[in-house]
């Protein structure tokens, strides 16, 4: 009998026939998820490498960060990515939504991989029953030539969530909650493993948001073992069939409970993801923008419970800032109104990327700017200025602060 | 167990001690991306509340628990190799930003206790062959812990670029 799920999947994986704790392993990969910015800098090593020997078929490649590019400098990346997989006959996706959004909707990610990729967030389709985790360009350039990653873990722990989950509460609250809890690094070379026991289910939306933070506590991974919502993701996204982890398990390592019953809307305060309190303490902070997207947010389910809230009514916040996620995405916000009824409140619409997460595109912030944003990631400096101060919380949280300009609760 | 076997094993400099939780985007503010090198040296420690000109080119990092973490942007890394960085300490480091040092041949040696004993501008010696590190003006000498087999290999390379060299060959 296994442990757990994810050492099930560790095994089915491993090139020797255990693995150890707190030690190097060699672990074959499923797919590597590789975009413009930091794909383009392990281009010059892969050309001086013989084409058939490297993993070709197992690149997933994305231009979603310079999209499009808002510098000179970022339209010569992108033009040297775009160049690069036309002469290697790869073929990228191109303008199509943020790379970890195109990565969990494609056809060939499924549970029981392990996947690879050029950015710290590709943690975000561990939500679908895979270890997928980021890494450096080099590492990846290693794992493209010999078909494995050198891997090391220190343990699995479980987090399971129990109660029933409020309406105003999303994966995005409950993962502030586990931040809170670990603190910045508290995760580090732990690989979380999901058990979602709650009696109303985690939507697969929300457990990309919870997943995707993971990586803020310096967790490898957070796993979501699959299940019927899982399966149901499958079923209606890539018409395809997955197993329903139906296994016993001796687990005898670490386990945290959430009562998601408890839970109560999240907000990270500056200037950092672990800085979080409940949402009620920094009622009132006065908010210059407001930004829902990055590839913490920005999908269907959110888009709706933002629609609903700001229908009919006009945002106080001055910089409004929306992004779905993908253009597939966009475009079912589209059919479904949404994007009338963003436009209408007064929100800019953006095209499906990352915007002015990373200071990457337009919406970066000056001095005195105050920013309440769905994305992951806080830091001094993040969305521009190192003065300006960034919130982070749930896209209903971020919505009925939009309508007021000051920060509420949902 | 390997041994560590570079060129330079042993260093001196001024301590320029950095907090717990230093992030990426504070050592390698995002707008220093580039495929350019003078663009991305420029941005080394940009992000830091700290003036380092008069460390005059003569520090050795020392921070605090999950030294890097954040982004796996590797330019970080490009930034302290191309800034002469060859060695720097810390008491744990983030997962991505210890592979992408060790990966570009950058010694990110692990001590527990030094990062709380230690203040800005002391002067430090680093003995990667007898894994001591002396703080000077206070007569104390810490251990560097020990790395795994599979990092020493790669710094024994100085870099994974060349390991792959090999390992192609």
């Amino acid at each position: 009998m296994f442990g757990s799920y994810t050492e099930k999947l560790l095994l089915d994986h491993a090139i020797q026939d255990s693995v150890c704790e707190n030690k190097y392993f060699k672990l074959k990969y499923d797919y590597i998820l590789g975009h413009d910015a930091t794909f383009s800098l392990i281009i010059d090593e892969i050309k001086k490498i013989n084409v058939r020997k490297y993993n070709k078929k197992s690149l997933i490649l994305v231009a979603d960060h310079f999209c499009p590019p808002a510098t000179v400098d970022r339209a010569n990346i992108l033009n040297k990515f775009l160049k690069f997989t036309e002469e290697n006959k790869l073929t990228p996706h191109v303008f199509e939504g943020i790379c970890h959004q195109i990565l969990v909707e494609h056809a060939k990610i499924l549970p029981n991989q392990v996947i690879l990729g050029t950015d710290s967030h590709t943690v975000t389709a561990s939500a679908l029953g895979s270890l997928a985790f980021g890494l450096g360009s080099y590492d990846i350039l290693y794992s493209l030539i010999t078909g494995h990653t050198v891997f090391k873990y220190k343990k699995i722990v479980k987090i399971t969530l129990t109660g029933t989950i409020p309406e105003n509460i999303s994966g995005k609250d409950i993962i502030l909650c586990l931040l809170k809890m670990t603190k910045e690094g508290g995760g580090n070379y732990i690989i979380w493993e999901i058990e979602d026991r709650t009696t109303n289910k985690l939507s697969q939306d929300d457990r990309f948001a919870f997943s995707n933070m993971c990586v803020e506590a310096g967790a490898i991974s957070a796993i979501f073992v699959p299940d019927e919502i899982t399966y149901k993701y499958f079923k209606e996204i890539k018409n395809h069939t997955i197993d329903i982890d139906q296994q016993k398990y001796n687990f005898l390592g670490e386990n945290i409970n959430i009562d998601v019953s408890k839970v109560i809307p999240q907000i990270a305060k500056p200037h950092s993801p672990a800085n979080v309190t409940d949402v009620q303490d920094v009622k009132g902070v006065k908010l210059s923008q407001v930004f829902i997207g990055s590839c913490a947010s920005g999908r269907l389910s959110e888009l709706g419970e933002v629609a609903k809230i700001v229908k009919g009514k006009k945002i106080k916040v001055k910089k409004a800032i929306l992004i779905p996620s993908s253009i597939d995405i966009y475009k079912s916000a589209f059919s479904l109104g949404y994007i009338g009824i963003f436009l209408e409140a007064g929100f800019i619409v953006g095209n499906p990327s990352c915007g002015p997460c990373g200071k990457i595109d337009k919406g970066v912030l000056g001095d005195d700017d105050v920013c309440l944003s769905t994305s992951n990631r806080n830091y001094r400096g993040r969305m521009g200025s190192l003065k300006a101060e960034i919130y982070l919380a749930s896209a209903r949280t971020c919505a009925v602060s939009a309508l007021e300009g000051k920060i509420c609760c949902p | 167990m390997l041994s560590l076997k570079i060129e330079n094993m042993f260093y001196k400099g001024k301590v320029l001690k950095l907090n717990h939780d230093v992030n990426t985007d504070i050592l390698h503010p995002s707008e220093f991306f580039s495929l350019n090198s003078e663009k991305v040296k420029d941005g080394f420690l940009r992000g830091i509340n700290q003036n380092i000109s008069s460390f005059e080119n003569n520090y050795i990092i020392v921070g605090g628990d999950n030294f890097g973490c954040g982004s796996s942007r590797e330019t970080t890394a490009y930034a302290f190799k191309l800034s002469g960085i060859k060695i720097l300490i810390a008491i744990s480091y983030s997962r991505i930003f210890f592979r992408n040092m060790v990966n570009n041949g950058i010694i990110p040696i692990i001590q527990p206790e030094l990062h709380s004993f230690i203040e800005n501008a002391d002067n430090i010696e680093v003995d990667l062959q007898n894994n001591s590190i002396n703080v000077v003006n206070k007569s104390k000498i810490f251990n560097i812990l020990p790395f795994d087999n599979y990092i020493i290999t790669i710094l024994n390379e100085n870099g994974i670029l060349n390991y792959l060299k090999r390992y192609r060959d």
